[in-house]
């Protein structure tokens, strides 16, 4: 049985009838929530769309540094990755795995980092080569929050990577703030903390859901909620 | 001494001052371990740490066949070294604690004991020892 063959019959195989079960921190507390196969199939094309217009293209490599646990906000990044031709390389986001990161940057020519961390970032500068060079010839690094701060004249365009309660908000290099699909998310700022609900349909419904994140929203443009948040670095 | 014998007759030169890794070259390319029936060539006894990673638990045996147990099993560190104008070749490392390798580090070909079988011969096998850690030694 080839590969072709194999994926031919898993296809005709009858599909559960739910791309996911969640379970997962959304801003302060722990949900548990369902994802539908049309809702997840959005979701990777707004990922594909601005993947692409921060410069991704087939043939590129990017290092991924996610958990499993943030699969409902990086897998249609992951699944994205793959429509575009990205090769990407898998690291663990714990510092323990930092050498792995580390053997990746100095042995490839990784174009972007999804995903960075600033556990993976303190483990790296208690290291050699400084993160400065390991960094030097990456055009792009999504970076998760508490690794910005490390990284400010440190990463050529450093741009965010946040959970936004059930939305994934992602920076474009060169475009200000960070960017929040506005066909599935609303949000709005409510004294200074940034809260997220639904704006169509999807199998879990999410009302005002604060998310522990500071920021205001700048504006609903082009299809995306475009928010300042209040952190450093971003 | 206890008796000794290679893991795989073939790999290595040995019994040996200087051990050399023995490779074949088939239409210009190098191949190691060697392909029987083409020309033989040894590869050069010193290269470059490309990359590595450690061994924190006793892999599963079969493949591993260390004489060893869970308790008992010492990490080991491996990777891969590239010998200059030659091939990338994946090796033990003796030198287990990753903080004192890094990539770019000089390395050379050593031939080491891995496991003893139940009769007390030592099967020995080649690795690769940071060029410093010989010279402290």
């Amino acid at each position: 049985m080839s590969r072709a063959s194999m994926t031919a019959a898993a296809v005709a195989l009858p599909r559960s009838p739910v791309f996911g079960i969640v379970s997962c921190p959304v801003g302060p507390e722990t949900r548990e929530f369902e994802i539908g196969w049309d809702e997840h199939e959005r979701d990777v094309d707004w990922a594909e769309s601005l993947l692409r217009s921060a410069g991704l293209g087939s043939g590129d490599l990017v290092l991924i540094t996610i958990s499993t646990w943030e699969g409902p906000w990086t897998t249609p990044v992951v699944h994205a990755l793959r429509r575009i031709g990205v090769t990407f390389l898998c690291a663990e986001v714990w510092s323990f795995d930092s050498r792995r990161t580390s053997m990746f940057l100095q042995r490839l020519p990784v174009k972007a980092i999804f995903g960075l961390g600033g556990e993976t970032l303190t483990a790296l500068e208690a290291d050699e080569p400084p993160v400065a060079e390991l960094l030097r010839d990456v055009e792009i690094v999504w970076a998760r929050p508490d690794a910005l701060p490390h990284l400010e004249d440190v990463a050529p365009q450093v741009v965010p990577f946040l959970l936004l309660g059930p939305a994934l908000a992602l920076g474009v290099p060169g475009q200000p703030g960070v960017k929040v699909d506005a066909s599935e998310w609303a949000v709005d700022s409510v004294n200074g903390e940034l809260v997220v609900s639904n704006a169509r349909e999807r199998l879990a419904t999410f009302e005002r859901v604060p998310t522990g994140i500071r920021g205001s929203v700048r504006a609903v443009d082009d299809g995306a909620v475009v928010i300042d948040l209040e952190m450093n670095g971003a | 001494m206890p008796q000794q014998e290679v893991v795989s007759e073939g790999l290595f030169t040995w019994p040996s001052e200087e051990p050399s890794l023995i490779a074949s070259r088939r239409d210009g390319e190098l191949s190691f371990p060697a392909r029987p029936g083409d020309e033989t060539v040894l590869l050069s006894r010193r290269g470059t740490l490309w990359g590595f990673t450690t061994q924190q638990f006793r892999p599963p045996s079969p493949p591993y066949d260390g004489n060893d147990t869970p308790e008992a099993f010492e990490p080991y560190a491996l990777g891969y070294v590239e010998l200059p104008g030659e091939l990338l070749v994946q090796a033990r490392f003796t030198e287990s604690d990753p903080t004192r390798l890094r990539i770019g580090q000089e390395m050379e070909l050593c031939i080491v004991p891995y496991t003893i079988r139940p009769d007390g011969t030592e099967v020995l096998t080649y690795a690769f020892a940071p060029v410093d850690e010989k010279a402290a030694s």
